[in-house]
């Protein structure tokens, strides 16, 4: 390998480390080496030696682009305005050139040589945005016949709002181009009332609903307008979904007569994607009637997981997996009963009340005995894993199905726990401990 | 099937290989070996951090750290880190779709101090402290949890779910 071929490797090999691991020895060989300007870029750029580089950069012949790189990709203020003043004082930078200064640096001293070299409209927008220059630009861009775009931009950036706005309108923009106005200019009272005579579609305002373009205007207002024309579920559903006027969404709701494609809309939007109303929401699309996969998702998503699954267990033919989910979900008597006879096991065998009693006084007196995250754990056990482990019958269907299905057969009315957290699991056992020693068990 | 990918962040660090190994093990009663391209040139990599293996492993797609186990489908290190040296990616290629070495993997990360976080939101550059507003809560005693036990306790009615 050439002396030359491997001085480049031996350099890139450098650069990756001070790169990737901003390792200061690495940048000290770095820096014996013959580097170029490209090579000080780099460090420039990516790495904490910027300042160190930028010094040894400045003493090299660096060219214009040299600079314009700096100042273009560079986030550090002291390095990018040093290079836009040596730019602007030893070079005759194009417009374009110029136009990324204003852009990078905000910079005025740019933004004044650039309105003395004829700039075209995107240009004079960028004096407009970036630079003190606002009105000076502004004025010059008036003179042009702007279009819409570019009127706008005036309104946004500039003191000409007033006359721009009387050309914008003269233009006839659609609801589109008026909307605009309304999100990101100081307009927006006055585009909005103009936008209202105009009777928009409903459809039209949901981007203020949804808030698309992140400015939080008019959302109020746009919710109030669609309520007042007749709303659909799914305008409903999303005025509900993003907090807007939900008191007069909800009881508009509630009157509809829903449709299959209205319930899917109502779960996917308030109780998937989440909503305060997710669970008046889960008792409206009981009332209709929900698909199984409607009803999977009111279990999972809302409090009513006994009504959904009530629904389930009575209209589904389910799984032996499913019937697991569901007894998980809810234990509730009709899905035991189902579960119990899928299974073929027999729940008079099993003393409910006198199993939890013999957990919680083993518990109670060696709370060390419990294991919340793990069914068995040696001579540990959660809950479900102890009423398995006092129990011959509930250890068969263990062997046999799951923990699961075996604890919740075992101890319905204590599913809760089953699944409960340290903390909760103590403090119920003790009062089912306290509430045996009061004699009142029967 | 696709690609199901499971977001990691470590506020104290990437965890050491062997603490993985330990934690798997209790938790499925199973081995676990780790595979990584840094084997090739070291033979003792259980107490380098995982973070090492992913950084030696960059730009090596096809080289990609991962974890296996029995005949289950490996396991992946996912490259994407963000932030760069707290956060990774398990990635499982569902193949086959028994996915109970994958959620193993994942319960065992969360217990060696791993939290998870959703996977649309894309945190690069933040902070510790922005991060940890996303972080999901580690809730062990839950159903889903609950459900990844050792492998050889399990029925065969148990195993078969993970095949649904």
């Amino acid at each position: 390998m050439s002396e030359n071929k491997l001085h480049k490797r031996l350099k890139a090999f450098l650069l990756e480390i001070i790169i990737r691991e901003n390792e200061a020895s690495a940048w000290e060989h770095f820096k014996t080496l013959d580097l170029d300007c490209a090579d000080l870029n780099e460090v420039i750029l990516s790495t904490s030696f910027k300042y160190e580089a930028w010094e040894l950069l400045k003493k090299k012949n660096a060219a214009m682009d040299d600079f314009l790189h700096i100042v273009n990709n560079v986030d550090e203020d002291n390095i990018t305005r040093e290079a836009e003043e040596i730019l602007l004082d030893r070079f005759s930078l194009d417009n374009k050139s110029l136009q990324d200064i204003v852009e990078a640096n905000k910079s005025n001293r740019a933004a004044e040589l650039l309105f003395h070299q004829s700039p075209d409209n995107q240009q004079l927008i960028a004096i407009m945005k970036y630079s003190d220059l606002k009105d000076r630009a502004a004025a010059e861009l008036l003179k042009r016949s702007p279009n819409l775009d570019e009127l706008r931009k005036i309104i946004e950036y500039s003191g000409f709002k007033e006359e721009a706005w009387q050309r914008f309108i003269q233009q006839n923009p659609n609801n589109e181009e008026i909307i605009n106005i309304v999100h990101y200019t100081d307009l927006q009272d006055m585009a909005w009332e103009y936008l209202l005579a105009r009777q928009p579609k409903k459809d039209e305002l949901n981007e203020f609903v949804h808030d698309f373009a992140e400015t939080g205007r008019k959302r109020n207002e746009a919710a109030k307008y669609i309520l007042s024309q007749r709303p659909k579920v799914s305008e409903l559903t999303d005025l509900i979904q993003n907090d807007l006027q939900t008191e007069e969404a909800w009881a508009k709701l509630e009157k509809k007569k829903l449709k299959e494609e209205d319930l899917e809309y109502i779960i996917w939007r308030l109780l998937r994607q989440g909503s305060n109303y997710k669970n008046e929401a889960a008792a409206l699309c009981l009332k209709f009637n929900p698909t199984a996969g409607n009803l999977w998702d009111i279990i999972e998503y809302t409090d009513l997981k006994d009504e959904a699954a009530e629904r389930l267990v009575q209209t589904a033919r389910l799984t032996l997996y499913e019937l697991e989910d569901l007894v998980v979900a809810s234990a509730i008597p009709s899905v035991v009963k189902t579960l119990s006879k899928r299974i073929k096991f027999d729940r008079s065998q099993v003393d409910e009340q006198k199993l939890i009693r013999e957990i919680a006084q083993k518990v109670a007196a060696n709370p060390e005995l419990l294991d919340v995250n793990s069914w068995h754990n040696g001579e540990k056990h959660s809950v479900g894993g102890w009423a398995i482990t006092l129990n011959e019958a509930g250890k068969k269907v263990e062997k046999e199905y799951s923990s699961e299905i075996a604890a919740c057969l075992l101890i319905p009315n204590y599913r809760h726990l089953i699944f409960a957290d340290r903390e909760t699991v103590l403090n119920e056992l003790k009062e089912i401990v306290k509430f045996d020693q009061g004699n009142t068990w029967s | 099937m696709g690609i199901f990918a499971h977001q990691f962040y470590f506020k104290q660090g990437l965890p050491k290989v062997a603490d993985i190994k330990k934690a798997f093990h209790h938790i499925t009663g199973l081995d676990v070996q780790f595979y990584s391209i840094v084997h090739i040139n070291e033979l003792m990599t259980d107490e380098k951090d995982l973070l090492y293996h992913i950084r030696e492993s960059r730009g090596n797609v096809i080289h990609a750290p991962y974890f296996s186990c029995l005949n289950f489908n490996h396991v992946y290190l996912g490259k994407y880190m963000h932030p760069g040296d707290k956060a990774f990616y398990l990635e499982y290629g569902g193949r086959k779709s028994n996915k109970y070495f994958y959620h193993a993997m994942i319960k065992t990360m969360l217990e060696v101090g791993g939290a998870t976080y959703t996977n649309h939101i894309h945190l690069e550059n933040e902070t510790d402290e922005c991060i940890e507003q996303f972080l999901e809560p580690y809730r062990p005693h839950t159903p889903f949890w609950m459900r990844i036990r050792t492998w050889d306790e399990m029925s065969d009615f148990e195993k078969e779910r993970f095949n649904q």
